[in-house]
């Protein structure tokens, strides 16, 4: 039976519910690891998020979701604390989402998200946001009413008014003010984008019971900084970039109960996840007490593959390449491809990073960096060739004058020395197809990327803009070096370089450029 | 029907929000709606609006259930008048005897028909309309003149 009338509260229920089964596998995971009088408390919430769940999807008329959820809270009320067994209701869980997929499908065909998409911060679905939030916005808005209309006056004033000198004075009063509301604006609104950290604890508590159970292990999430704000989008990105580190941790850190005795650890194993901010970053970092990264064994698989390696961190980077493995030491690196490569890209192409540091027999830990916000940014605006492109901030390390001389050629590329290291030069507009031959003079933007670097040789420096992020369409597909549009103040668009793809791309071109591997 | 003020006492804002779209036969008539998102809130807010009409309590609240909020209101003097219906989802039959017998009036159990809350309502509130006005009458007739 259907209670009609609610169709148009399905996104809300969708929202909430989705939201009250990732804190119920949170709570019910983390039943496991509690302190005795800790339990009672996860117990009273785990069975009050129960009942909402129930009572919500009663009243929206779900009723097969209703009696599952019923369910659930039976097999909660028959939990033995002293030995807690969660598979019967981790399954309930998952058919209790799946049914909700279903329904999402029939009653909005909603598509999952496509991956392009997820990758260059865009997300679909909704979000809560509180009255009073929307409210202060509004207040701002008419704010900006104001001062637009002072603006306005002050124009008139200068049209008509002998002296101007006093309608510039006022004009500039008001393009004072209304460029602080919009700062405000700007503000709140990314405000309104943040989400807490904490609502993916769930999942990843999940994968850490799923994998420990795959490879009998034992293992203990603990977690801290979980009110760490961040941004939907990016929190989508985390999550999956987590996921893969924290299965990772757990598959390959972490070693067997038994080995572990031997090396005189705790059998369970110990995973830490803590996330903090930092000036404009996020750092999200996992933790394992495991066996940490042979780095000898990294070392001779490179040198199997014929990757020649300059340093140590370098020699870490190689675990997120795809398709690298060490072969011979399959208890180290084997699987980890695909997974950690491609969130390792996703996470690259918003501007962030991943770090590792380990000591082999104690442990590893994963820092994963991210921007606290991926909409608006700083970026600096280079022209080449009468073209224009934005290059984000982040990823420049320095600029400086360029001269033919400093340029050598080597093979079929450029190289040239700053700081006594030899860095491949790129030109953007070789690169954009603007250009041939060999550009005189100008100026060379050295940017950074994972361990990458590259001068990027351009004709002018134009400034640094704060700019909006814009997806490029789906038709136009990734093209390589580019991540994205945006639009001046005056209603150019220009291309939003992407410092991840153009480290990628070789230096050493023939005629025209291949992407290395 | 003509009801002045409506309090829900509800942890679920989407059941909030459930509330606004059944109660809108009233609201367009001008009746307002309290919110209440568990009972020490409720309790807070009913300083203000002594003058609700009738209270929608849910019981399984975190900070303060229904249970105790009714326990409260039912204590106060100022408050106790007004007629209360639970409205919770089945499972929990003793919780919600145990509010019939601390005052509630009338008791729904989730899901439910809009029809069904709008006839308990409104009988209740025409039951203690009328009651309060032979009250109030009585209560007249005793001051000497």
């Amino acid at each position: 039976m259907k209670i009609t009338g609610f169709d148009g509260l399905f996104d809300d229920y969708l929202l909430d519910v989705r939201e009250k089964l990732a804190r119920l596998e949170d709570l019910l995971l983390s039943l496991q690891e509690a302190q005795a009088s800790e339990k009672e408390r996860i117990l009273i919430e785990t069975k009050r998020e129960l009942h909402t769940i129930k009572g919500n999807s009663g009243m929206m008329g779900f009723t097969k979701l209703q009696k599952l959820a019923h369910e659930m809270e039976d097999d909660v009320e028959s939990l033995d604390l002293e030995n807690i067994e969660l598979g019967d209701l981790l399954r309930k869980l998952d058919r209790f989402k799946l049914s909700l997929k279903e329904i999402n499908e029939e009653n909005q065909g909603e598509e999952e998200i496509q991956d392009d998409e997820k990758l260059h911060g865009q997300i679909q679905g909704s979000m809560r946001v509180p009255f009073s939030a929307l409210d202060e916005l509004v207040d701002l808005l008419a704010e900006m009413v104001i001062f637009r209309n002072r603006l306005y006056e002050a124009i008139i004033k200068g049209h008509t008014m002998e002296s101007q000198e006093q309608a510039w004075e006022e004009a500039e009063k008001a393009q004072e003010s209304l460029g602080k509301t919009l700062d405000f604006i700007q503000e709140r609104i990314m405000r309104l984008r943040m989400v807490p950290l904490g609502s993916l604890f769930g999942h990843l508590r999940r994968i850490v019971h799923d994998e420990c159970e795959r490879g009998n292990k034992e293992a203990n999430l603990e977690t801290s900084g979980g009110d760490t704000p961040m941004d939907k989008a990016l929190l989508e990105i985390a999550s999956e970039a987590l996921g893969h580190i924290v299965r990772n941790a757990v598959v390959h850190g972490l070693e067997h109960p038994d080995d572990r005795a031997r090396a005189g650890k705790q059998r369970k194993g110990r995973i830490l996840l803590t996330a903090s901010v930092q000036a404009n970053e996020v750092f999200m970092d996992v933790t394992d007490d495991g066996a940490g990264i042979d780095l000898e064994v990294l070392a001779e698989a490179a040198k199997r593959e014929g990757i020649d390696i300059p340093s140590r961190e370098a020699l870490y980077s190689l675990l997120f390449s795809s398709g690298f493995t060490t072969k011979g030491g399959t208890d180290i690196a084997a699987g980890r491809g695909i997974g950690l490569s491609s969130a390792y890209a996703a996470v690259q192409r918003l501007g962030g990073a991943v770090e590792v540091v380990s000591e082999f027999g104690a442990g590893t830990r994963f820092r994963l960096r991210l921007p606290l916000s991926v909409s608006i940014m700083k970026g600096i605006v280079l022209e080449a060739d009468n073209n224009e492109y934005v290059l984000p901030l982040t990823s420049v390390i320095e600029s400086q004058r360029f001269h033919l001389r400093d340029r050598h050629q080597l093979n079929h590329g450029s190289i040239f020395t700053w700081r006594n290291k030899v860095i491949p030069l790129l030109d953007i507009g070789y690169i954009f197809g603007t250009h041939t031959g060999i550009r005189e003079n100008g100026y060379v933007v050295i940017i950074e990327s994972g361990d990458k670097q590259r001068g990027l040789i351009v004709d002018d420096i134009k400034g640094i803009r704060e700019i909006v992020v814009k997806g490029l369409d789906n038709m136009i597909g990734n093209p390589p070096g580019i991540s994205g549009a945006t639009i001046l103040g005056d209603g150019r668009v220009l291309l939003i370089l992407d410092p991840p793809g153009l480290t990628a791309i070789s230096p050493f071109v023939g005629s025209g450029f291949k992407e290395r591997r | 029907m003509n009801i002045g003020k409506i309090m829900v006492v509800e942890d679920s804002e989407l059941l909030h929000r459930m509330y606004d779209l059944i109660f809108m036969r009233y609201t367009r008539n001008g009746t307002h709606i309290v919110h209440s998102l568990n009972g020490r809130e409720a309790l807070n807010q009913l300083n203000s609006h002594a003058d609700t009409d009738i209270i929608i309590l849910d019981i399984n609240m975190p900070v303060m259930s229904g249970l105790e909020f009714l326990h409260h209101c039912k204590s106060e003097n100022v408050f106790r008048h007004i007629p209360v219906i639970i409205v919770s989802t089945e499972g929990k039959e003793e919780d919600t005897l145990r509010g019939l017998r601390f005052g509630a009036k009338g008791y729904v159990t989730k899901p439910f028909q809009p029809q069904d809350l709008y006839k308990i309502m409104e009988d209740i509130i025409t039951m203690t309309a009328g009651a309060r006005a032979k009250n109030s009458k009585a209560l007249f007739e005793t001051i000497p003149i």
